[in-house]
């Protein structure tokens, strides 16, 4: 295949490379014997025989109770080189790209729920509610994961990854559905689509984040529930439910 | 003692401290829809004095501070709080308002409830309008207004039609949009360039699969750039201050602080209704540099392409109803009923966009888009669903795509258009309907 990917690099211990990067990235890891990956359930495409899956709940009964509100699956997968070194392909589920993001133990990344593709051993993930009274009169609640801890995280778009890198002073206001992920450390706020008169009963938008600056945020360039809405009325009648 | 009141009684309140309207709905989103109070300083003729007179969840807090939209307390969803003594003078009356956000109706809601209490906390009054025949999605809960310096509350539980919009209207709010005046006079290029708003990069570790270019469209004087060319493409216009956009609602991807994005209503209200039934939403978003220079990042709903279109006078597109993305502000967007007797066949009418004037337009697909530069005396047959646009000069007439009436039923072709040259046509290398018939054999359930 010629379609293009980057090379194989090794960061945090982990050796992994993206192919296909576009509408339908692939993630190869290698892994060392006893070398684990956590990965979102669903997420495997192929492995060598030396390696294990197993299910498991990260962070216990209510970790897991958490991600289910979130959105996401209850479980995630190991993926565990328990019988030798091995090679693992992983892939969303969703069109889209994938976005490596190394995290050096200080930086704590948050990625919107349906965000997470796959994780190396030293990268927790915890999810959390955003503070509901900042998005007072949005309606709706605003779960989101945690991703701390140290090693290689790998998210997941529907759509191309873009970076925005708000300067120090800057700010920038992104629509909720095409947030992919964010470092903690950026302040932002929830707010109506609109801070004009009015205006945000009449426009399509919901929600939106205003981010201040310095730090670099990832979007996707698109909305998963934008594409729903475009694909229902496609479908057969008796299919749209 | 708490008072439960009935649709049009009313009882004194004490003017003298903070009360506080709570309001409780059930369930939170009646039949899906979001709801949210509002209330309306009245003055003269049961009209608001200005914009700010308008409190509601963009404008929480009245000018003269003394009417606040809060979070409710307990079962209260949200709960106004009025210093009754701190109203200006020419304040008469406060409507207090629930709006539901779309189509639906108060009839989806269990129930409804709106007490007052006073400083101490303790309950005034009560009013649960009965709402099970209602079929309005914007209520006007009660009235708190002056007579003879004393304040009273009024129950009043009335409906009112088309939502929070043409509730403000009503009151005096000025949601007009302004009509297309004249374009605003161009902008020396020296002055218009955007500070650098983080321009496409690579993320850390990845390799992009395309390179972007800045460029820069004569007929509109703007900059914009296409983003990853392909299945998932997206767009950055770059807007000197006061230049607006005009983009199809939810376009919006992110945006810098500086820019006010407005629903609009292109070309009045019975261009908006065409917009519905030609299948677009009904409203346009106006993306508007209102606060100083600032860039734009919009993209389609679907997977595909954007292609920017320059546009000069007596050189206007056809759009099919799906492929409007957004256009500069000079440009004017009409909707029309194309050939209806001709398309008959066809389940769904022709419906489609004009794009006229100076200006840039963004054009949207599913799948690549293609194009073909037909030359006089040339003729190109293309089948209706992969169309998105051509020159407004170009001739064309719609056909059935196979011979015999029954063939339209059974094959995907339906209808098809021949456009005679000369003439600038754009397709897309996919068609959204068979990409609906595809995926729905891969449905569950």
């Amino acid at each position: 295949m010629t379609a293009p990917s980057s090379d194989l690099q090794t960061i945090e211990d982990l050796t992994f490379r993206v192919l296909y990067r576009g509408a339908f990235a692939l993630l190869e890891v290698h892994l060392r014997l006893g070398q684990t990956l956590k990965a979102q359930s669903d997420a495997m495409v192929a492995m060598d025989p030396t390696i294990d899956v197993e299910g498991k709940m990260e962070g216990g009964l209510l970790g897991g109770l958490g991600r289910m509100f979130s959105g996401e699956s209850l479980f995630f997968q190991t993926l565990r080189a328990s019988r030798g070194a091995g090679v693992a392909h992983l892939a969303p589920a969703q069109p889209g790209d994938l976005l490596p993001i190394h995290l050096d133990g200080q930086q704590t990344y948050i990625l919107q729920k349906d965000g997470f593709l796959a994780a190396s051993d030293g990268v927790s993930i915890s999810t959390t509610a955003q503070n509901l009274t900042r998005g007072l009169f949005s309606g709706e609640g605003f779960f989101v994961l945690k991703a701390s801890g140290r090693g290689m995280l790998f998210a997941e778009s529907y759509g191309a990854i873009h970076e925005l890198d708000v300067l120090a002073g800057q700010e920038m206001i992104v629509d909720n559905g095409h947030l992919v992920a964010w470092p903690e450390s950026i302040g932002y706020t929830i707010e109506k689509a609109s801070s004009g008169w009015i205006s945000s009963f009449t426009s399509g938008e919901g929600i939106v984040c205003r981010f201040r600056g310095p730090g670099k945020i990832y979007i996707q360039s698109r909305n998963p529930a934008a594409f729903g809405a475009w694909v229902r009325p496609l479908l057969p009648s008796n299919r749209r439910g | 003692m708490a008072k439960s009141l009935q649709p049009g009684a009313n009882l004194p309140l004490p003017s003298g401290a903070e009360l506080r309207i709570g309001i409780a709905w059930e369930p939170e989103r009646p039949g899906g829809h979001e709801a949210d109070a509002s209330a309306f300083l009245l003055r003269k003729g049961d009209q608001v004095g200005g914009d700010a007179d308008f409190v509601f969840y963009n404008n929480p807090c009245s000018a003269c501070g003394s009417l606040t939209l809060n979070q409710g307390v307990g079962p209260e969803r949200q709960a106004f709080h009025i210093r009754l003594g701190d109203l200006p003078v020419d304040v008469a009356k406060i409507a207090i308002c629930l709006t539901l956000h779309g189509r639906g109706s108060f009839a989806q809601a269990r129930r409804i409830d709106l007490r007052i209490f006073d400083a101490a906390r303790t309950e005034l009054m009560s009013f649960s309008p009965p709402t099970a025949s209602m079929t309005e999605a914007a209520l006007i809960l009660g009235e708190v207004y002056r007579r003879n310096d004393q304040w009273k509350f009024r129950a009043v539980g009335q409906g009112f039609t088309g939502g929070l919009g043409p509730l403000a209207t009503h009151f005096g709010v000025d949601i007009r949009e302004e009509t297309p005046a004249a374009p605003p006079p161009p902008v020396p290029r020296a002055t218009t360039k955007v500070p650098p708003v983080s321009i496409g990069k690579a993320p850390a570790t990845g390799v992009l699969p395309t390179a972007s270019i800045v460029r820069h469209s004569a007929a509109a004087d703007l900059d914009y750039e296409i983003l990853y060319p392909g299945a998932y493409t997206l767009a950055r216009v770059d807007l000197p201050r006061g230049r607006h956009l005009k983009a199809q609602s939810d376009a919006m991807v992110a945006m810098t602080p500086t820019i006010d994005v407005e629903g609009k209503m292109e070309g009045g209200l019975l261009a908006g209704l065409g917009r519905l039934m030609s299948g677009e939403s009904f409203f346009l978003q106006t993306l508007t540099a209102a606060r100083g220079p600032g860039s734009v990042f919009f993209a389609p709903a679907s997977p595909g392409e954007v292609v920017a279109l320059d546009l000069q006078p007596g050189d206007g597109y056809v759009i099919q109803k799906d492929g409007f993305l957004a256009c500069s502000e000079e440009v004017q967007v009409s909707t029309q009923v194309q050939n209806v007797a001709r398309g008959l066949f066809s389940q769904e009418g022709f419906f489609i966009l004009k794009a006229e004037g100076r200006g840039l337009v963004f054009l949207e697909s599913y799948g690549a888009i293609h194009e073909f530069d037909l030359q006089p005396g040339q003729q190109k047959i293309v089948d209706n669903g992969h169309l998105v646009a051509w020159s407004q000069s170009m001739r064309y007439e719609l056909e059935m795509g196979n011979p015999g009436f029954i063939a339209a039923f059974t094959s995907g072709e339906k209808i098809v258009c021949r456009f005679f040259g000369p003439g600038r046509l754009l397709v897309q290398t996919r068609q959204p309907r068979q990409f609906g018939l595809w995926i729905s054999r891969f449905l569950p359930g």
